[in-house]
C-alpha cells in the first residue's frame, strides 16, 4: 500500500476531526499534489450542505409524519371494511331484485313484479294503540258508549279503578300474600 | 465514524423499540438526530434546496411505515440514506433528470472572510456537479465516507456489500471526482 493510499483511506476521518495527521502524513500531504487535491475534495465533500440544518421543530415534523402514517392507516382500514361492505350491499341488491323479480302473481297480467304490498295504516287513522282484545271485540255502539261514558262530566273516577282493599276479598288477598312473603 | 451517540441518550434501536410501544416522543428524537445529515446527504446527492424538507419528510415517513424491514445490520441513519436515496431517484426519474442549483440559491452563513467563503462555497460547487455525474454505488459510498464520515463496514451493510467492495467504489469515485475537478 503506498503513502497516498493509506492516506487517501484516512481523509475522511481527519476531516469529520475523529482522527488527526501524524507528522509524516503531514510531510507526505505537504510534498505531494495528488494528494493536496484529495484533501480539498474530501474537505469539500465533508462540508457539502453543511448550511441544511436539523428541522427547528423535530415534534412538527415528526407530528406530520405520524399523521400521515395513521391517515394512511385509517384508509386502509376503510378499504379493508368497505370490501365486505360492498359485497353485503351486492348480494342485499341480488336478493332485492329476486324478491320483486318473484313477485309476479300467477293470474297477474304477465307485467314484471310488483312490489309486495305492505300494510299501511291510512294518513288520517288514529295513532296504533296495543289492541285491547275485550276492546276489539265489542261492537261500534258499545265502544260508543263506553266513550260517551268517559267523556260525560259525571262520570265516577272509581267506577274504573279496582276497588279498594277495603273490601273482603281483598283482605283475604292481603292474607294470602303477607302468608306468601313470610 | 460509527460511534454518534453518547452513552447518556438512548440508543436508535432504544428509541425504535419505544416507538414500537406506541411512545411518539421517540419519533420525534429520531427526527431530531437525523433529520439534518440525512437532508444534507440529500442535498448532496443532488436534491434542490427547495425539495429537501420534502423529502427529509417522505424519508421519515417511508421509515416509520417500513421499521419491520429495518434489520438493524447498518445503522438507522444508514437505512434513512438509502431510503432517502431511493426517493430521489424515483424523483429524477419523474423529472427525466437532475436539475442542479447552483449554491447561490441557498442561504450561506456569515463570514469574517467572505473571499474564502466563496472560494469553498465555488469549490462545494464542483463536487456537487462532479458528484451527481458518478454512478449511483459510487456516489452512494463516496458521499457516505467522503461527507457522513461512516466507515466501510457501516457503508458495507448498508449497500449489501462487502467493505472491501465499497472501498474499492470510494477510490473509483475519488479518482473520478480528481480528474473532474482537474
Amino acid at each position: 500500500m503506498t503513502s497516498c493510499t493509506q492516506l487517501s483511506d484516512r481523509m475522511p476521518d481527519v476531516a469529520h476531526g475523529a482522527s488527526r495527521w501524524t507528522e509524516t502524513e503531514e510531510r507526505h500531504l505537504a510534498a505531494c499534489a495528488d494528494c493536496r487535491a484529495e484533501w480539498e475534495l474530501v474537505t469539500a465533500a465533508c462540508r457539502l450542505g453543511a448550511p441544511f440544518r436539523p428541522p427547528a421543530d423535530p415534534a412538527l415534523m415528526a407530528s406530520l409524519v405520524l399523521e400521515r402514517l395513521a391517515h394512511e392507516r385509517r384508509r386502509a382500514r376503510f378499504r379493508v371494511r368497505l370490501w365486505p361492505a360492498a359485497g353485503l350491499a351486492a348480494a342485499a341488491a341480488v336478493i332485492l331484485a329476486v324478491w320483486t323479480g318473484v313477485g309476479v302473481r300467477p293470474g297477474g297480467d304477465g307485467a314484471r313484479g310488483t312490489a309486495p304490498r305492505v300494510a299501511t295504516a291510512p294518513p288520517d287513522a288514529p295513532r296504533a294503540e296495543l289492541p285491547l282484545p275485550e276492546l276489539d271485540d265489542l261492537p261500534a255502539e258499545a265502544l260508543d258508549s263506553i266513550l260517551q261514558a268517559l267523556d260525560s262530566p259525571g262520570a265516577r273516577a272509581d267506577t274504573y279503578e279496582l276497588p279498594g282493599l277495603g273490601d273482603p276479598g281483598d283482605r283475604e288477598l292481603e292474607r294470602a300474600l303477607t302468608g306468601l312473603e313470610g | 465514524m460509527t460511534a454518534r451517540q453518547t452513552p447518556d441518550l438512548p440508543t436508535d434501536v432504544a428509541l425504535v423499540a419505544a416507538y414500537r410501544n406506541g411512545d411518539q416522543r421517540a419519533a420525534t428524537e429520531l427526527v431530531g438526530r437525523h433529520a439534518g445529515p440525512v437532508g444534507r446527504f440529500l442535498y448532496a446527492s443532488g436534491a434542490s434546496p427547495s425539495d429537501v424538507d420534502d423529502l427529509v419528510q417522505d424519508t421519515f415517513f417511508r421509515a416509520f411505515r417500513g421499521l419491520d424491514r429495518w434489520r438493524g445490520e447498518a445503522s438507522f441513519r444508514s437505512w434513512l440514506f438509502t431510503i432517502g436515496g431511493n426517493l430521489l431517484r424515483d424523483e429524477f426519474r419523474k423529472r427525466k433528470g437532475c436539475q442542479m442549483l447552483s449554491l447561490d440559491d441557498r442561504d450561506l452563513p456569515d463570514t469574517a472572510d467572505p473571499h474564502a467563503e466563496l472560494a469553498a462555497a465555488e469549490a462545494e460547487r464542483r463536487v456537487r456537479d462532479g458528484v451527481a455525474t458518478l454512478p449511483r454505488l459510487q456516489r452512494e459510498v463516496f458521499l457516505r465516507r467522503a461527507q457522513q464520515g461512516d466507515d466501510y463496514e457501516e457503508i458495507a451493510a448498508a449497500l449489501g456489500t462487502t467493505p472491501g467492495a465499497a472501498r474499492v467504489h470510494y477510490h473509483h469515485a475519488v479518482k473520478r471526482l480528481k480528474e473532474l475537478l482537474r
